[in-house]
């Protein structure tokens, strides 16, 4: 019978149907999910740990990877870009936002399109996300404070009245507001600091280098800064005189994020107390969370963390081991 | 003699009234055809400079840290991040010296572009097809 050509002509046929035809389709179905993540900005580099990791995680999970953002931070910029995500259709957002009223309602649009929306260091608690993963900024903040206190005690400063300056990114940022809560919270009644002013960068390292020299060149009887992230620490010490000189002259400097060259600031001795968090797990166990969550419907908890780092001065040289240097600036 | 007077004085001046406007109105026509030759010939020159000036600022044949991401790209290997943010950073400045540049990325060969907004891959055929998005 299968020597019979109309007959090949059909086994071959139904062959072609039931196995090629469906592999074909499934094939042509399988399109990689896109999942889209936005840092704060490009030109930050603290997000560098996390877009390799996540690019490694996109790889091993099968996933298309998109990492977009604008080059200095705006959130009328990641509105737009989110609202354009939305129309191509991507299956998950991950980002670092503010809690403002924009990214409520462009998040709500996404959620309510089927996009899976979750945040990564910078939450907003109020949009309805899947999910949050990042540290405890509170309990980050309270720790940067405690570790100032304890410096200072070790100097005999803690009765003393001490002109503190912040600095930090945007008012309008959640994450960066509960850093500075927590760090009010851990000195308060426990040392004597006077805020004297709250600086804001705009989230952007260029600024804050700027500010940084121009505040401690126009007030040098500041006495402590508190850094509510590592923005101005991505460049030697030689690009920060003015601040360098403030440093040698007894200033106290503590801040959160940690990386190689912050270190080798807290090394030359311009920073006394470090706290980091995992950008790294930050970008891969979010992405991982939330490809899993569009794939089976399991939902994380809402709020994921992810560790702190200290550095002093009891750890400082296996840190600088462990810690590369990035290179970029 | 009334007849008399309004054709001796009329008439060269009716003359001259025709003469002086054909003047008048051949010359204006003359110029705003001079100026306005003018003006698309500046605003040619200015867009053959405009895209001339592009054209100089995207030439990237030798860029040590571009052929380093490329072959980092082609080998899979994502420990890319100086380059890439350095590029990042260039086009970031190209942008700045070009305003009205929405976008400048690098389309690698699968797809995958490294834009002033960031690394993604846009499928445009998928993307006109679902009718740009609207």
């Amino acid at each position: 019978m299968l020597k019979n050509p109309p007959v090949l002509q059909a086994v071959a046929f139904l062959l072609l149907a039931v196995f090629v035809i469906p592999a074909a389709a499934l094939a042509a179905g399988e399109e990689p999910l896109t999942i889209a993540v936005l840092p704060r900005a490009l030109g930050n580099p603290i997000f560098l740990d996390a877009f390799e990791a996540t690019q490694k995680k996109a790889h091993e999970l099968g996933v298309r990877l998109e990492w977009v953002a604008p080059f200095d931070f705006s959130s009328e910029a990641q509105v737009e870009m989110i609202e354009n995500l939305i129309r191509r259709g991507v299956d998950g957002i991950l980002a670092s936002v503010n809690d403002d009223e924009e990214i409520h309602r462009v998040f709500r649009k996404a959620l309510d399109q089927g996009i899976a929306v979750a945040t990564f260091d910078g939450d907003s608690p109020g949009s309805g996300r899947l999910f949050h993963i990042g540290i405890d900024n509170f309990r980050a903040g309270f720790a940067i404070g405690e570790a100032l206190v304890d410096v200072l005690s070790s100097r005999g400063l803690a009765q003393q009245e001490l002109d503190t300056m912040i600095m930090t990114g945007l008012r309008e940022a959640f994450h960066h507001e509960e850093r500075i809560r927590g760090f009010l919270a851990a000195t308060e009644g426990r040392v004597n600091l006077r805020i004297r002013d709250i600086v804001e960068n705009e989230d952007t390292v260029e600024k804050s280098i700027i500010l940084l020299e121009d505040y401690v060149k126009h007030n040098p009887d500041i006495e402590v800064i508190y850094f509510v992230g590592g923005w101005p620490f991505y460049v030697p010490s030689e690009a920060l005189p003015n601040f360098q000189r403030w440093a040698q002259a007894g200033g106290i400097a503590v801040g959160i994020d940690l990386f190689y060259d912050a270190l080798l600031l807290q090394k030359e001795g311009l920073i006394q107390y470090l706290i980091g968090q995992d950008m790294t797990s930050m970008g891969a166990l979010g992405l991982e969370l939330l490809v899993k969550y569009i794939r089976t419907g399991e939902a994380p908890p809402e709020f994921v963390e992810v560790g702190l780092e200290h550095a002093d001065e009891s750890n400082l040289d296996r840190l600088l081991e462990i810690h590369k240097p990035w290179l970029v600036k | 003699m009334i007849l008399s007077f309004l054709v001796t004085a009329l008439l060269p001046f009716g003359l001259m009234t025709v003469f002086s406007y054909q003047t008048y109105f051949g010359g204006l026509l003359h110029r705003v055809s001079e100026y306005s030759q003018e003006v698309v010939g500046r605003m040619a020159r200015e867009l053959d400079e405009y895209f001339l000036d592009i054209e100089a600022l995207l030439t990237k044949e030798q860029d040590f840290y571009l052929d380093q991401l490329i072959k980092l790209v082609e080998n899979n290997d994502f420990n890319n991040r100086k380059y890439v943010f350095r590029i990042w950073e260039d086009l970031n400045n190209l942008q700045r010296v070009k305003p009205d540049v929405e976008e400048l990325s690098i389309i690698f060969p699968n797809g995958r572009r490294l834009s002033s907004y960031g690394l993604y891959t846009l499928d445009y055929e998928r993307y006109l097809r679902s009718g740009c998005g609207l």
